[in-house]
């Protein structure tokens, strides 16, 4: 504490302020259970909670004998209402919460701006009413997560966009038009909206990590939040890692342009509570209430982030291919360019082997010869003195890369593999084939790799999979996007309401919305930032093709002399 | 480029070939790069290899010095057979240089040590 909370002081004897040790979210406790385990011990003022970094949180009483009771109780102690076994609070008294939590790089995103007080109380209620209206008329949708009601135009959750052409829902309320007014007189908006989202949100409930679709609507994203705080995060689309939470009190109008919105995603998190990212004060959720006001796009979007615009800015490029032609110019474009593009920084994540792979390798018989096909940096080159191994890529800068820790490798196509018939013992191919466009092109693929086997040879071939829940439990690469993000899932989006063959960019760690589709790879920022001033070139689009269960085995199946060993 | 990636590869998958194999090998440049010798790797890998394509390559970069034209009868017990055949499939790397399809003449070129075997959609099939 000493060290994260200097300007704190622990107390001799006892104070209305406790120091809570190994109650921090790091320790396995949960924002809820902490309130529960003092909440019995009387009136709380405040309580101060860190989402990472301290194992610790600050509890503030009303008075020094309610604090006291609490210490005596709980010193030493696992509270009963927390779930996690064994964990102990260690608690001792202090004479002042930290005065500013706020770490230093919480630089709001460009073109965000949060009003407090943008509404009167009385103001509020109003609107709120105008809620109730709603939720007893007919104009009534519900998502997983929430309550929604449209005006001026509906909303597609199918597609992100909006229905031009009817049936129309109702007009604003009068008392829309109003702010609208206030909006446009304060000139926080160029375009006046004609789109209205009012979401009722009940404690725990969120949105997805999102970006308003660009071509749907207009530069200004205005927001009105009622009811209850609540922390929104965003997440700068193009550069990786860099997230910023920011508070959105009740009555205030949060304004997203340019850069802020059109380059970066905001979420809320499915949970109860928030920490507040200034003060660290803990914030209990209420059901909230938001208004968010749109424009609706009528000509293509302009915007500077072309590589963030789901509108098509290079006509042909971001749709399925339709002859083998296009196959080849869109796997060019949104494989091998890129893989040639990111060889470095892929080397820099791509070190541990799976161990289905380490498996297949420790079971081959000594002696055997190995053709490792998309061999990428070589990770499963490395000297073997059972093996006899080599590898090919399609990327001339992997392949140095492979060539330079010492491994045997040639740059060739997939689609031609430029080694004798019949050479090799075994063959790996990992997570290769998913970079083909169409389905021709994946059997070739697989008839070019069994050609290079010995008769009795065998194949491990490894694809992204569609599916990403097995027995109900949600796959590693699911997890690993909830724990970055701690967001819900994206819930309401029907693939089948996307234009047919449009290629949808994906967002990481989410469930696959199609089978086709652009999967972002980020590159880290150089240190020295150079390339901030130009954000989108950090981000590169690969095609993917994932693969439905019992898809790859189809495949199989087609080539003669192949038998399925196991899947 | 070691001489062992050469021992693999193929130009069959040219429009019109046949075989494709051995590949034609010239050096503009090359090195050797020490690597540790292990006689039950060599001898492991010895039968996955084309001993006289091997032979052919090395000849035609100059380093088939003390290679004998056929593998003998006792090869596996003749270490400075396995010494010299660790050499020249481990060791001696061609960083420059060119592979030739020995039957369309198609010419791939063998940059920075490795060889560009991409062809261009008309010469495949």
């Amino acid at each position: 504490m000493r060290r994260h909370d200097p300007d704190v002081t622990v107390s001799e004897s006892p104070t209305n302020i406790l120091y809570v040790g190994n109650s921090g979210v790091l320790c396995g406790v949960q924002w809820e259970e902490l309130e529960a385990v003092f909440e019995p011990y009387g009136p709380i003022v405040d309580i101060c909670v860190f989402p990472t970094g301290r194992p610790y949180s600050f509890v503030k009483f009303e008075s020094v004998e309610k604090a006291r009771e609490a210490f005596d109780a709980l010193h030493g102690t696992h509270p009963s209402q927390v779930a996690k076994a064994d964990v102990v609070f260690y608690l001792a008294f202090i004479t002042n919460m930290p005065r500013s939590t706020a770490s230093t790089d919480q630089e709001m995103p460009p073109g965000l701006k949060v009003m407090e007080e943008f509404v009167s109380e009385n103001e509020q209620q109003k609107l709120l009413d105008v809620v109730a209206t709603c939720s007893n008329g007919e104009s009534k949708g519900s998502l997983k997560n929430r309550r929604v009601f449209h005006f001026g135009f509906e909303f597609l959750y199918g597609s992100n966009t909006v229905n031009l052409d009817g049936p129309f829902p109702p007009p604003f309320p009068p008392i829309c038009e109003a702010l609208i007014d206030r909006m446009c007189q304060a000139q926080l908006v160029k375009h006046r909206p004609d789109q209205l989202t009012i979401n009722v949100y009940e404690p725990g409930h969120g949105i997805p990590s999102h970006v308003d679709t660009h071509s749907a609507f207009e530069d200004e994203i205005v927001s009105l939040s009622l009811s209850s705080d609540v922390v929104m995060n965003f997440r700068e689309c193009s550069v990786s890692g860099r997230s910023v939470a920011v508070r959105l009190p009740a009555r205030s109008l949060t304004i997203m342009k340019g850069e802020s919105r059109y380059a970066w995603e905001h979420c809320i998190a499915s949970r109860n509570y928030d920490c507040d990212p200034a003060s660290s004060r803990l914030i209990r959720r209420s059901q909230r209430v938001s208004f968010t006001f749109r424009k609706v796009r009528r000509a293509p979007c302009e915007c500077e982030f072309p590589q963030l615009c789901d509108r098509n800015r290079d006509d042909n490029v971001k749709k399925l291919p339709s002859s083998d032609t296009e196959a080849r110019g869109l796997e060019k474009t949104f494989v091998a360019n890129v893989y040639e593009e990111i060889a470095a920084h892929f080397d820099e994540t791509r070190y541990s082997q799976w161990r289905a792979v380490k498996t297949f390798l420790d079971e081959l018989a000594s002696g055997s010869a190995l053709l490792d096909v998309g061999c990428g940096n070589g990770k499963y080159l490395n000297e073997d003195i059972r093996l006899l191994k080599v590898g090919c890529d399609m990327s001339a800068n992997l392949c140095l890369i492979a060539s330079a820790k010492g491994a045997c490798v040639a740059q060739a196509d997939g689609l031609h593999l430029p080694f004798r018939d019949g050479a090799f013992d075994a063959l790996i191919s990992i997570a290769v084939i998913h970079h083909m466009s169409t389905v021709e092109r994946r059997l070739v693929a697989i008839g070019e790799m069994l050609r290079m086997l010995r008769p009795g040879g065998t194949a491990l071939i490894t694809v992204w999979a569609f599916e990403q829940k097995m027995n109900n439990e949600q796959s590693e690469y699911l997890k690993w996007g909830r724990n970055r993000e701690s967001l819900v899932d994206r819930p309401e989006d029907d693939a089948s309401a996307y234009p047919s063959g449009a290629l949808l960019v994906h967002l990481n760690n989410t469930a696959f919305q199609q089978q086709d589709l652009l999967v972002p790879w980020h590159r880290k920022a150089p240190t020295d930032g150079a390339s901030l001033a130009n954000p989108q070139s950090d981000r590169f689009l690969r095609f993917y093709h994932v693969f439905k269960r019992g898809e790859l085995e189809d495949l199989c199946a087609k080539i003669p002399h192949c038998r399925l060993i196991s899947t | 480029m070691k001489l062992l990636t050469h021992n693999f590869l193929s130009s069959k998958f040219l429009k019109g070939v046949t075989t494709g194999y051995p590949l034609l090998l010239v050096a503009t440049q090359k090195e050797v790069k020490e690597h540790e010798f292990n006689a039950d790797f060599v001898k492991r890998m010895l039968p996955k290899v084309d001993y006289t394509a091997c032979r052919t390559a090395a000849e035609s970069i100059g380093e088939a010095e003390g290679l004998p034209t056929e593998v003998g009868d006792m090869w596996e017990e003749n270490e400075d057979f396995l010494r010299k055949l660790h050499r020249v499939l481990l060791e001696v790397e061609v960083t420059e240089g060119e592979l030739q399809c020995p039957e369309s003449g198609r010419k791939f070129p063998i940059k920075n040590g490795i060889p560009n075997m991409l062809a261009n959609e008309d010469e495949v099939e």
